[in-house]
């Protein structure tokens, strides 16, 4: 049979079913029934068929014209890798290692409140060095995130990082804003007047759902649930913050799996804008008690596209509530743009665009770093001490180039032919911990296994194209209640 | 259980990628002799063996090798957007001339 | 542009000049005075003899106060700036360089006047406080050596007048001119471009000119690089409805960056006219399409209207995103329009469209 003259462009491609996803190194992505596919790549395609104008406009083939194609793709693939452009913008300050509370998969070993400071807490020299390390990095905007243990015994640190900060940028001019990674818990009068005259800084928490639940593995170390303590110092900071600076992520764990109804409930409610569905890291403490929260990952896939589902429905109801993650993957999926999630990205995000001061000057490539070192002492991913090196030792070092090189999704086996790749990213330190190594085995990997699950999911939402769907997920990437993204205004309720 | 392939049909690198996803529950040999090659796949637990691996199996492979066949065509192309992405240069056109096939 | 047919005496070269019935001491020459219901005396200094007139046929249709004219002894009587008009148009060439099967205004082999030299009288002569102008041909991009400076001396001259600029972009593809386009404009420059298709086929069947695709995306590309505004324009047609989605999707993915998108109904003159055959379809066929482009768009931020449809003809989703583009003098109305409650906001349809669409409108209660 004779073939119509067209080449292709990159792409990749999978099955599901009768249909074909296909997506190229744009994020660009298109689904052919079977039969149209077999024609594609055998070349049968017409160019007279609506089929084929739609795949030349998505730039999956073409018949001339390549260096403009060339130049063109090459613009958007610039755009979408636009992350790497301004290098580390996430530094990570643990600041103490003491934490008031003992959580079931505290994933940071953390010591008890009265632990020797020396061993446990950031000296304010070493946080001066740390700041003076983050503001040489070249990115023009830098968040400063404050980790532990419970940020918030060591508050006296945190402020002096953060009026050291504004000072030496003074002269660097820098866009710096602060999160506070927190239980909540020890939120003061003190804190509070801190915050309200600090309006750079924001405050993540851990809401695990309905008491219940979030009591199960969120207690202090006599035992007792924070819940409540927890309650009341969200209503006591909301009232005085507002409710923009405050963000709540929550730890999958087989006490609140079957129950992710109650949660997202629990958050509404509370007046949280969003939710971020976490699985669990196998770090810590976590993997001590790995016996009573372990789950398997199709069981986590059934419940996410259960609650997925129930969120949009809420939405659906007028209620703008986003799950942060779906929402990055969608806007990686549907935009032309680049997102800033360091966990999921190609290179890995590891030094190049987060990094982690640990309390002794320590610098690690990530949080999963710094944790594998405190479960298992592998300083394996330890790129250097803020007292010891010079900002060129840690991020131009060859231990930094090795790991970047070896997590570029595009050359791994697995990864360089999924029809996820523009929109996934590899982690090398989970690699390491979970296999061994940190090319990683994709066949047998359970964040491989996770991800292509939940691409799976939003893909056949994206399949199906469910218009009042996409205006949700449209509000979501976009940021703005439904009634704006919607064509006609009104077709929603508001609430 | 062996599986026979045509190495005028499909290529070895096809039928090893294919392999590759497999690994977590199989092992697989390659034995080549002339232009064919017998795969043997053998479970590495339990003995258990999916009933329709072998359809599976032959299907993926069939799927990469479309995978090498049309890389054959793009992959200069790719290497020029990434490569134009990260360090732009004025000839793009030039360069193209010398790719064509 | 409006005319009006009138008896000239005593003036034998055409007269450029700015219209008022207040007798004028003035400087610049630049104003016509009308006095009386018909007769006027040029200001001293215009070459005229102080007995000159014009004298308009219908005393009922005549240019307005503030009104830029020029009068021709022949007694035409050109209305070549509106003072009521928040945007004016200045024609600079009738050459160009595509043949667009959608152009109302075929492109001529030669320029017979000096359009250039027209406009930079008009920049003078530019009351103070307009909003806009309109810089279009023919394709304006062909006189570079006329355009640049054009823009330069109104940017010099009305520094906070917007300048639209309505071209095929094709000379754009040089970054070298872009970037002078864009130290003569600025930020009051703004670039409209239309883009008949998602991709070359289409597009270069429409244009009529094989290449001329990749040439406007390149034209983009530098307006961008040179942070010049953009409006992107699609003009709806049987020929390119079809990819009314897919259109909108492209542009989001590959011109992100674009201002705003225009999504036009034909001005059915000229070769618009000619190829009505081919190019014209009922609104009613299109609808769904324009309906889910305007969808596509909403969802992701991206501004846009859609220009010279009546809102009778719209759904009522749409509605809100009409916007009266269609000029004054060639605007129309229908009786059955004046029981229309929605008749002040809406921009009416092109005169010539008047046959094709006239079935189509009723009055919105």
């Amino acid at each position: 049979m004779s073939e119509f003259p067209y080449r292709f462009l990159p792409f990749r491609f999978e099955r599901f079913d009768r249909s074909i996803l296909l997506a190229n190194d744009v994020g660009e992505f298109c689904f052919l029934d079977s039969t149209v596919f077999d024609r594609f790549i055998h070349r049968q395609l017409s160019p007279s068929e609506e089929m084929f104008k739609n795949l030349k406009s998505k730039r999956f083939l073409f018949d001339d014209h390549l260096p403009e194609i060339i130049e063109q793709l090459a613009i958007a693939y610039r755009t979408k890798k636009q992350f790497l452009f301004d290098f580390t913008t996430l530094h990570m300050l643990v600041v103490t290692q003491r934490c008031n509370q003992n959580c079931l998969y505290c994933h940071a070993v953390s010591k008890s409140q009265d632990s020797d400071t020396c061993e446990t807490d950031m000296s304010l020299e070493t946080a001066h060095r740390c700041v003076e390390m983050a503001l040489m990095s070249p990115a023009p905007s830098i968040k400063i995130e404050f980790q532990g243990g419970e940020p918030l015994i060591a508050f006296g640190v945190i402020r002096s990082i953060v009026d050291t900060a504004n000072t030496l940028n003074e002269n660097i001019g820098k866009n710096i804003e602060f999160v506070i990674c927190t239980n909540l818990t020890l939120i003061s009068a003190e804190i509070i007047d801190f915050l309200l005259q600090n309006k750079n800084i924001s405050i993540s928490t851990s809401l695990d759902g309905p008491e219940s639940i979030h009591d199960a593995c969120r207690c202090d170390r006599a035992g007792v649930g924070s819940y409540r303590v927890f309650k009341d110092k969200f209503r006591l900071l909301q009232s005085s913050i507002g409710k923009e600076r405050i963000s709540a992520l929550m730890t999958v764990t087989p006490y609140n799996l079957e129950r992710l109804k109650e949660v997202v409930n629990e958050y509404v409610e509370s007046g949280f804008n969003s939710i971020f569905l976490r699985p669990l890291n196998k770090f810590g403490a976590a993997q001590v008690n790995w016996g009573k929260l372990n789950y398997n990952v199709d069981d986590f896939l059934v419940h996410f596209k259960e609650i997925l589902d129930y969120i949009i429905t809420l939405n659906l109801k007028g209620h703008y509530f986003p799950e942060v993650y779906t929402t990055i993957l969608l806007t990686r999926i549907l935009t032309p743009y680049s997102t800033g999630f360091v966990d999921l990205q190609s290179p890995a995000g590891t030094g190049i665009s987060g990094v982690i001061y640990d309390y002794n000057g320590d610098v690690y490539v990530s949080d999963e770093a710094r944790m594998l070192q405190r479960t298992t002492g592998d300083r394996h991913f330890c790129i250097g001490n803020v007292h010891k090196n010079t900002w060129g030792d840690i991020f131009c070092s060859s231990q930094l180039k090795e790991i970047v090189d070896k997590s570029c999704i595009e050359s791994l086996a697995g990864c360089a032919w999924c029809v996820f790749q523009p929109y996934c990213g590899g982690d090398p330190v989970n690699n390491y911990a979970e296999q061994g190594e940190i090319y990683g085995h994709r066949y047998a990997n359970e964040m491989c296994h996770r991800h292509k699950g939940v691409f799976n999911l939003l893909f056949e939402y994206l399949r199906k194209n469910d218009p009042e769907i996409m205006d949700v997920f449209w509000s979501w990437i976009m940021n703005k209640p439904i009634n704006q993204i919607a064509i006609s205004p009104g077709s929603y309720a508001a609430v | 259980m062996n599986l026979e392939f045509d190495l005028k049909a499909i290529s070895i690198n096809a039928l090893k990628n294919a392999a590759y996803s497999f690994l977590g529950d199989y092992e697989f040999q390659f034995k080549t002799s002339g232009t064919n090659v017998q795969v043997t796949i053998t479970p590495l637990k339990n003995g258990l063996i999916q009933p329709d691996i072998a359809s599976i199996y032959r299907n993926a492979a069939l799927d990469h090798q479309i995978r090498i066949e049309t890389e054959k065509d793009y992959r200069v192309i790719r290497e020029m957007i990434v490569a134009q992405a990260f360090e732009p240069c004025d000839n793009v056109d030039e360069l193209v001339q010398k790719i064509k096939p | 542009m409006r005319q009006y047919k009138g008896v000239a005496v005593g003036f034998t070269t055409p007269v450029l000049g700015r219209l008022t019935t207040t007798p004028q001491v003035d400087d610049t020459n630049s104003t016509i005075t009308l006095t009386g219901d018909d007769l006027f005396i040029g200001a001293a200094g215009n070459g005229l003899k102080q007995s000159a007139s014009f004298k308009f046929n219908n005393l009922n249709e005549m240019p307005h106060e503030g009104d830029v004219v020029q009068l021709d002894p022949s007694g035409l009587c050109t209305v070549l700036i509106e003072s009521a008009s928040k945007n004016n148009i200045f024609l600079l060439t009738e050459c160009c360089n595509s043949r667009c099967i959608t152009c109302p205004q075929p492109p001529k082999q030669k320029d017979t006047h000096d359009h250039f030299g027209l406009a930079l009288s008009l920049i003078d002569l530019l009351p103070q406080g307009i909003e806009s102008i309109t810089l279009t041909g023919g394709e304006p991009t062909l006189f570079w050596e006329n355009l640049v400076p054009l823009i330069k001396n109104i940017r010099t001259k009305h520094p906070d007048l917007i300048v639209n600029l309505l071209t095929n972009g094709r000379v754009l593809k040089n970054y070298g001119k872009v970037a002078l386009l864009a130290e003569a404009g600025g930020n009051k420059l703004h670039v409209a471009i239309p883009l008949f298709a998602d991709y070359d086929d289409l597009h270069d069947e429409m244009t009529g000119v094989k290449g001329s695709f990749w040439e406007t995306v390149e034209g983009l590309y530098n307006l961008e690089r040179c942070n010049l505004r953009i409006e992107l324009r699609f003009v709806i047609t049987r020929l390119n409805f079809e990819r009314l989605p897919a259109w909108a999707e492209h542009v989001y993915r590959f011109f992100p960056f674009v201002n705003h998108v225009a999504l036009m109904g034909l001005e059915m003159m000229g070769w618009a006219n000619e190829n009505s055959h081919n190019i014209w379809a009922e609104p009613r066929e299109y609808m769904t399409k324009l309906i889910e482009a305007a969808r596509i768009f909403n969802r992701r931020g991206l501004l846009f209207s859609i220009y010279n449809y009546p809102l009778c003809i719209l759904p009522e989703t749409l509605r809100r995103f009409a916007y009266s583009s269609i000029s004054e003098w060639k605007r129309k109305f229908f009786t059955i329009c004046e029981n229309c409650g929605q008749k002040d906001c809406c921009g009416g349809i092109f005169n010539s469209s008047a046959s094709y669409l006239k079935d189509e409108l009723k009055p919105i209660t």
